[in-house]
């Protein structure tokens, strides 16, 4: 057991290492400082004082970045692994399949969540500055779900690299997740306006695919509601908990059926 | 790549743009990205500002609540009985439940006063999208006018609006309102344009949906300015006018009663 957790550690330490040499992370940042700050300065028809449009685009930003690191990391894990055939003398020493995806996982998860913790405390220190209130049970709540909503794109990146190309299986989920985000929640309205097997499918893929927009607390936050009810956060937290488990066991049954 | 294509899609469209009629001539980078979907774009941030207006909640996500923390109040009670009807013959939908806890809380504050500035940007989106959106300027001026109180700037709206939509009733009648305003009043410019929408309306074969409300609105503020000059010959100029639109409107009826009361 404590050599299990040696393992799958390192795994995780350098997973950490990979984002932060990347430049990824530094690409970002200058992307959202060329957005943003123009952003900031705006005065719409000569009005000053309006906040809640940048940090609502600041959020959505923040939204886009951990989508693109968490569907990039866990699309890399094994496929490049794979390619490399570094798996072989991974394998090859005492570390089983079952430890090597938890391990990866694990990493892949811990660098999608550093990498989000960083823009959050960005888009904290810029709220302070601004003279908001920031660092509320709301925010808390809201940084937990973002987390949960990055494993679960990594769940579903690792599941899809074995089921799929590397390349078809993000593209795949970088269609699914943003489409789910946006419009996932109105799915029972547009199964109202077909008729047949159409309707039977809408319904369907609205009760199996994944609510990413459950995750999703930037109006509470932007506009100061306050958190969400502990009974509706627990539950958003169990359904995230249980879809990313479900996930990673479907990758578990497809790598162990996996021919190397 | 795609920057040096935008680029060149925007010059070859002012150099030759009748060889591109693809590309909307003398348009700026919105109208090349975007061509027609700039209308929609800019009739979604208007819902967007009027979800800020209602504190940021998604109105979409009102109708999913739960009928017993409901409490919307415009909502009849005739509304209420076909909402409860309803209810008993859905089943639970935890999806559903979930998404209206979570983005539509049962708060009911409204943007006033100089919060209300928080929709502008939505309403600056929304018109550099589509200056021809009568409602994106209207409801602008209506926020700065009404809910910011700042005159000065529902005037810059107003007038920037009217500039741009030169045909539109509605604009002309926003601005007429606006020169009526404490700080900016100027009579003989608000009646000018009260004017100019009746000259508007006398210029069309047929009314249009939603020009009888600034018509009648500008016929009445007329009224309401030569009554108290005790200008009679003025009001019954109106009055003819306001009949030859529509003889039983509720303006018709007021401008007869302030005949009859000279």
């Amino acid at each position: 057991m404590k050599g299990s957790m040696r393992r799958i550690g390192a795994l995780v330490k350098l997973s950490l290492l990979e984002l932060w040499r990347r430049n990824d992370m530094f690409a970002l940042l200058v992307l959202s400082l060329v957005l943003l700050v123009p952003l900031s300065l705006a005065r719409p028809f000569g009005a000053s004082g309006a906040t809640r449009y940048f940090d609502e685009v600041a959020l959505l930003l923040v939204w886009g970045y951990s989508l693109f690191i968490a569907l990039g990391i866990g699309g890399r894990l094994f496929t490049s692994e794979f390619a490399n055939r570094t798996v072989y003398p991974l394998l090859a020493k005492p570390i089983s399949r079952g430890e090597l995806l938890v391990g990866k996982f694990l990493g892949a998860v811990a660098a999608s969540w550093s990498a989000l913790a960083f823009f959050y405390a960005l888009w904290a220190g810029s709220s302070l500055l601004r003279g908001g209130e920031c660092l509320t049970v709301c925010f808390f709540q809201a940084f937990i779900l973002h987390a949960l909503f990055a494993a679960l794109a990594v769940a579903a990146a690792v599941a899809g690299s074995f089921l799929l190309t590397p390349s078809a299986s993000t593209t795949l989920l970088a269609i699914l997740f943003p489409a789910m985000f946006f419009f996932g929640r109105h799915l029972p309205d547009y199964a109202e306006n077909v008729s047949g097997v159409l309707r039977g499918l809408v319904n369907a893929f609205y009760w199996v695919a994944p609510h990413v927009e459950f995750f999703d607390m930037r109006q509470r936050l932007v506009h100061g509601w306050g958190g969400v009810e502990v009974g509706v956060f627990l539950a958003v937290v169990g359904y995230g908990v249980v879809y990313s488990a479900v996930l990673l066991f479907l990758a578990h049954f497809l790598f162990k059926r996996k021919r190397l | 790549m795609v920057a040096v294509l935008l680029v060149l899609v925007w010059v070859l469209s002012r150099v030759a743009p009748a060889q591109m009629p693809q590309a909307i001539a003398g348009g700026d980078v919105l109208s090349v990205l975007l061509g027609d979907a700039k209308k929609d774009l800019s009739g979604a941030m208007v819902r967007e500002a009027d979800s800020y207006f209602h504190g940021g909640v998604d109105m979409d996500c009102h109708h999913l609540h739960d009928h017993h923390e409901h409490d919307h109040a415009h909502h009849d009670h005739e509304d209420q009985a076909e909402e409860d009807h309803d209810h008993k013959t859905e089943s639970f939908d935890p999806w559903r439940w979930i998404n209206a806890h979570i983005r539509a809380p049962e708060i009911d504050r409204h943007l006033d006063g100089g919060k209300a500035v928080e929709m502008m940007p939505w309403f600056w989106v929304a018109i550099k999208s589509d200056p021809h959106n009568i409602e994106a300027w209207s409801t602008a001026w209506y926020a700065a006018a009404h809910l910011m109180k700042d005159e000065a700037l529902a005037l810059r709206i107003a007038t920037e609006g009217q500039r741009l939509n030169p045909e539109s009733l509605e604009m002309a009648c926003v601005l007429g309102r606006a020169y009526r305003a404490e700080t900016t009043r100027d009579q003989v410019k608000s009646e000018a344009m009260f004017h100019k929408v009746i000259e508007l309306a006398e210029g069309k074969k047929e009314l249009e949906e939603g020009d009888e409300l600034p018509l009648f609105s500008a016929l009445g503020y007329l009224a309401d300015s030569a009554k108290h000059r005790k200008d009679t010959h003025e009001l019954t100029v109106l009055l003819n006018k306001a009949r030859q639109f529509s003889p039983n409107h509720p303006t018709t009826r007021a401008i007869e009663r302030m005949l009859e009361a000279r």
